[in-house]
Parts: structure tokens; sequence; C-alpha cells
């Protein structure tokens, strides 16, 4: 009865894993549509322009955008211990790569973060980047439930 | 025998003239004939023939009778740019008949769904209706028809065609011309540019869209035309002229200098009045929109390129930018025309719903309403349409509808007037048509809306205003 309840609770778990994925594959999509967009149609270049100019003076500005980096750093000191533990835990590939991922992702958001992109999708993909970067962190959270159930 | 000989061949020669003489004679008669048969068709306005009922031709005399007369309306047919004054199909003086107003053969063939609802209201706006006694005329014996029989088929009975160069030759019979329908330019002139290359005078064509790689200009342009991005003239967040030094770049990189002949247009002519009026507030000296932009290149069945023209710098523009600081004016100088209760006007070209603060008209303008004292210009359903002042090819609406539209709300061209929308397309292009209908103390307000609505110490107003009457709304 015991091993049936853990096996519908990891699946459930696996379940909500492929959704964040996918979730994240669309975002990423998402992005790179809307500079597809931004260069094709006046329209968004335009809504780009204004919302950039919007997001600069209120949640992206100078003082906030340190706060921020000064988060991914810590986020990425913390992805790397989770990496070295989780090397040390479990050996999976999976679990690994997902690991490396989280990393990944906290490098490109600090990068996003340094080197301002001139191109006028920059905010909205700093902001998907983040959004990326938070399911991952849920995603490594729900495989350590999987690890510990299992 | 060598007498006989002579004899047949003469014979022979006065029997081939004979029967040569009595063909062409015969041709000439049968030529007369089916010109009395088409006249008798034309001259009996109540003639049937196959059951239709055909328009009658005029002449000039009985024309000039019942020019006054306003059971009688008088209707040029031929395209818009004759009306406005190019000498087009051969006529000694360009312009309309005085009084005259216009309906244009190409106006019925327009790729419209709606085009039989619109061509019907545009009868009805310009007093073209059934119990009237209607004179079409044109210049080349074909418009004019072509419009009678459309009138026809609506059930219009008295018309009447007349030959517009008649009327041209006659010095003393009175015409009309916009005083700078130069500015505005047919296809066909554009196309005499290009084949005598502007008599060696420097020329450049620019097709004028939004985009670094414009789709509308890799889907075809006019031989030799040159694609302009909007973004080289303008910059957000406020979309206002780029600095004077960086204008002066856009030019020498477009190998622009003051004197050359600059013509523009675009699939939509707003994106084209807005380089249009940038360059003439530079200080180029001769620059020319083509009348209902590509459209009318296609319409008049000229050649449409394909292949990519690379832009040629130069590096000298001849004169200190801006030469003419009237032209665009600013946030304060908006100010002080509002000021100016009595002789100043800021005119808004934008849609009703934009006016009155129903709808800011853009995703990235978040105030409504309009500047505290500003009087509505029209424009056009909403900030992608200005249908109050183009035709149903996206020509130039006639002058004289514009300026009773004007007038109701005191836009008359004894005022100092700045035009504005929202980020200054729109009022682009009908500063462009106030310059071509002669209006001298007029600018664009650069900032506009977007200018105006960002700083909440500018005055605003929404609703309508207490002195609208519904004849101002038309």
């Amino acid at each position: 009865m015991k091993s049936l309840s853990n096996k519908t609770h990891t699946k459930f778990i696996k379940g909500v894993i492929i959704l964040l994925s996918v979730v994240q594959i669309l975002l990423v999509v998402g992005a790179i549509v809307l500079k597809h967009f931004s260069d094709k149609s006046m329209g968004v270049s335009r809504y780009l322009v204004y919302k950039n100019q919007v997001l600069k003076n209120s949640v992206f500005s100078s003082e906030l955008t340190k706060i921020y980096l000064g988060l991914l750093i810590i986020s990425m000191m913390i992805s790397v211990v989770i990496l070295i533990k989780k090397y040390k835990w479990n050996k999976s590939k999976i679990y690994i790569l997902e690991s490396i991922f989280l990393i990944v992702i906290n490098i490109i958001s600090i990068l996003f973060m340094y080197n301002k992109l001139e191109i006028l999708t920059y905010y909205f993909t700093l902001i998907i980047s983040f959004i990326v970067l938070i399911l991952q962190y849920i995603k490594t959270v729900a495989y350590n439930l999987i690890v510990i159930k299992s | 025998m060598k007498r006989m000989r002579l004899f047949s061949i003469l014979l022979i020669v006065m029997m081939i003239s004979v029967v040569a003489l009595s063909a062409c004679g015969g041709s000439t008669d049968t030529s007369a004939s089916d010109n009395n048969m088409k006249s008798e068709d034309n001259s009996s306005k109540s003639n049937e023939k196959d059951g239709n009922i055909k328009a009658e031709t005029i002449s000039t005399e009985e024309l000039q009778n019942h020019i006054d007369d306003a059971n009688w309306i008088v209707v040029d047919t031929r395209i818009n740019d004759a009306f406005n004054g190019w000498k087009l199909d051969g006529v000694a003086r360009g312009g309309h008949i005085e009084g005259a107003t216009d309906f244009a053969v190409n106006w019925l063939t327009v790729e419209d769904e709606n085009k039989e609802v619109k061509l019907e209201e545009v009868l009805e706006d310009k007093g073209i209706v059934s119990d009237k006694n209607i004179v079409l005329y044109d210049a080349n014996g074909k418009d004019a028809k072509a419009v009678s029989e459309y009138l026809l088929s609506k059930d219009f009975k008295n018309l009447y065609i007349y030959d517009v160069k008649e009327w041209a030759s006659d010095e003393n019979l009175p015409m009309e011309s916009y005083a700078n329908y130069e500015m505005l330019v047919p296809a066909q002139w554009v196309n005499e540019v290009i084949e005598t290359n502007n008599n060696e005078k420097d020329y450049k064509i620019f097709e004028v869209s939004w985009g670094e790689v414009s789709e509308a200009y890799k889907a075809g342009h006019i031989p030799g035309a040159i694609h302009i991005n909007t973004d080289e003239v303008e910059e957000g967040p406020m979309w206002n002229r780029k600095s004077d030094e960086e204008l002066l770049d856009f030019a020498l990189n477009n190998g622009i200098n003051t004197d050359t002949t600059v013509i523009v247009y675009g699939a939509d002519s707003t994106a084209a009045s807005r380089v249009a009026v940038v360059l003439k507030y530079m200080g180029v000296k001769d620059v020319r929109l083509v009348n209902g932009g590509l459209k009318s290149w296609e319409n008049a069945g000229f050649e449409i390129e394909k292949e990519e023209n690379e832009k040629e710098a130069i590096d000298n523009f001849g004169a200190d930018v801006p030469q003419n600081p009237n032209y665009i004016i600013d946030l304060a100088e908006a100010k002080e025309l509002l000021a100016d209760k009595e002789n100043g006007r800021l005119v808004d070209i934008r849609s009703w719903e934009e006016y009155i603060g129903e709808t800011s008209g853009y995703d990235y303008i978040d105030g409504k309403g309009r500047p505290e004292g500003a009087v509505w210009g029209h424009a056009g359903t909403d900030p992608y349409h200005l249908q109050d002042f183009r035709n149903i090819d996206n020509t130039m609406r006639n002058e004289s509808e514009i300026l009773t539209m004007w007038e109701e709300w005191e836009i008359t061209p004894d005022k100092n007037m700045a035009f504005y929308c929202g980020t200054g397309w729109r009022a682009a292009e009908v500063l462009f048509y106030a310059d071509v209908m002669g209006f001298e103390n007029i600018s664009l307000y650069d900032g506009g809306w977007n200018e105006w609505s960002v700083n909440p110490e500018n005055p605003i107003e929404v609703g309508k205003p207490n002195n609208t009457s519904d004849e101002k709304l038309k």
C-alpha cells in the first residue's frame, strides 16, 4: 500500500517536472518569437521601446539591478553547492544534468545582467531567464523529493 | 500593238485609282457614319440602345450656361493629379473647371471589399445625386464614359459628357489648381523623371517604411528606389525627430543635399510624409510625395523592381540644418500656439475617439485626451487610417472638402497652426497636404500627444468640447 502511494507520489512529481520543463521550453521559444517580431513589426518594436522605458525606471532601476545581480551570484553559489551535494548523494545522469542546467541558467542570467544587450527584447529576455531559473530551482527540489521518497 | 499596250496600262492604272479612291471614300464615309452613330448615341440622353440609356455629349457653350445652376454638377473623372493641377493627357492648362468636384475613374477599380458602399457615400457627400444634371468630363475620351456607365448602373439618368481639353484651351474660362500641386506627384511624372534622368538634375527616389529590412520594399518598388527606414529620422520613446546632427548624417548617408529632387513614397503615405516633412525642415528645396503611394504607380502600369538598391553617401549637404526650423515645432511652441486663442491653432489629427479621450489609440501611450484647447482636425477611424483626408485610392482628398471639414473648427489658412497626432506620422501627411493647398503658417508639432501626455503638468481635456455641434462631427 505504502509502495503504491510512493509510486503515485513519484509519478505526480515527475509529471510536475515534465510540465515545468515544457513551460521552460515555451518561455525560451517565446523569447525567440518576441525577438523575431521586434524586428518585423513596428507595433511590437514601439511597444517594447515603451515597455523598456517603463521597466528601466521601475523594476530594472540601477539600484534594483545591483540587488538582482547580488541575488544571482548567491544563487550561483547555492547551485554549485547543490551540484556537489547531489554528486555525492546520487550519481544518476539526469540528476546531475539538471543541476548543471541550474548553473548554466545562472551563468546566463548573470551575463545578461552584466552586459546589457542592445536588443529591444533585453528586459523581457532577462525576465524570462529569471523565471526559467526559478522553475529550475523548483525542479531541483522536486528531484530531491523523488530521491528522498525512493 | 504598242499603242494598245499603253492604252491597256493606262486603263489598268485608272481602274486601280478609281477602286482605291472609292475604297478610301467608302472608308471615310463609314467612319463618318460610325462617328455619327456614336454622336447620335451620345447626344440623345434618353436614347436607348440595347435597352441601355447613354450619356449625352455637351458643348462648352452649354456647359457655361449651366455651370452656376444648382441643379447641375460638374464632375472631373480624371485621375486625382489632373484635378489637383497637373497637365495630363495633353490639356493646355492643368487643374479642374472652377467649381467642379471630383470622382476619378480609377476609384471604380480599387480593390476594397466595401468599395460599393464607400463609392455611394462619396457620391452623396459630393452632391452627385440622381436628380441633378451631371456633367462628367475627361481629357482622354474614356474616363467620363466609364464613370457614366457606372452611374447609369446606379440608375442615374441626366448624364452629360464633356471634353475638358476644349475648356482648358480657352484662357478665358476659369480653372483652378492647388497652390503647390507640384509637391504631390502622379506616377506618370515620376516615370518621366526616371526616363529623362530628371534632365541631368540630381534626383533620388525613396521607398519609406519602418524597418531596416522592409518587407514592403522587398516585395517590389519603383525602379531605382532606395529604402529609408523611418527610424533613420526619429527615435523612441517619444518618437520625435533625431537631433539636427543625426539628421544631417541621415541625409548624407542617403545622398541627399539641399538641391536634390527627393521623391518619397510608400505603401503607406504617412511614413513617406513623415520623412518628407523632416527633409523640408532640414532644407531640401524640392521634396515630392507620390500621390496615392506605390499603388498609384502599380495602377498606372509601370514596372516594379525587386532588386535592392544601395544608398550612395555624399559628404556635403549644402547648408546648415535646419533651414526651415519653423516647419517642425516642439512643446514650448505648441503651448505658445494654444495661448494665442485668436490666431493660433493646435490641430489634432487623430480619430474622434482619441480626441475625446475614449482611447489613447496606441498600446505604448497611456494617457487619454487632448491638449487643452486643441481643435479637432479630423483623421480616420483609428491611428492607422486617415480616411478623412484621402480618397478611396489613397490619393489626397479634394481641397474644398478638407476646407469645409476644417471651417467648423476655425482651421483656416489665415491662422498660425501646428498639426499633431500620436507621434507625428498622420499629422505629417496632413501638414504636407496643407502645404499643397497653399497654407503658409503651418508646422508639425513633433512630440504630439505622446509627448504632451507624459507630463502631468501639461493641461489635458477629455470629452466633447462645449461648442461641439453635430455638424462638426461629420
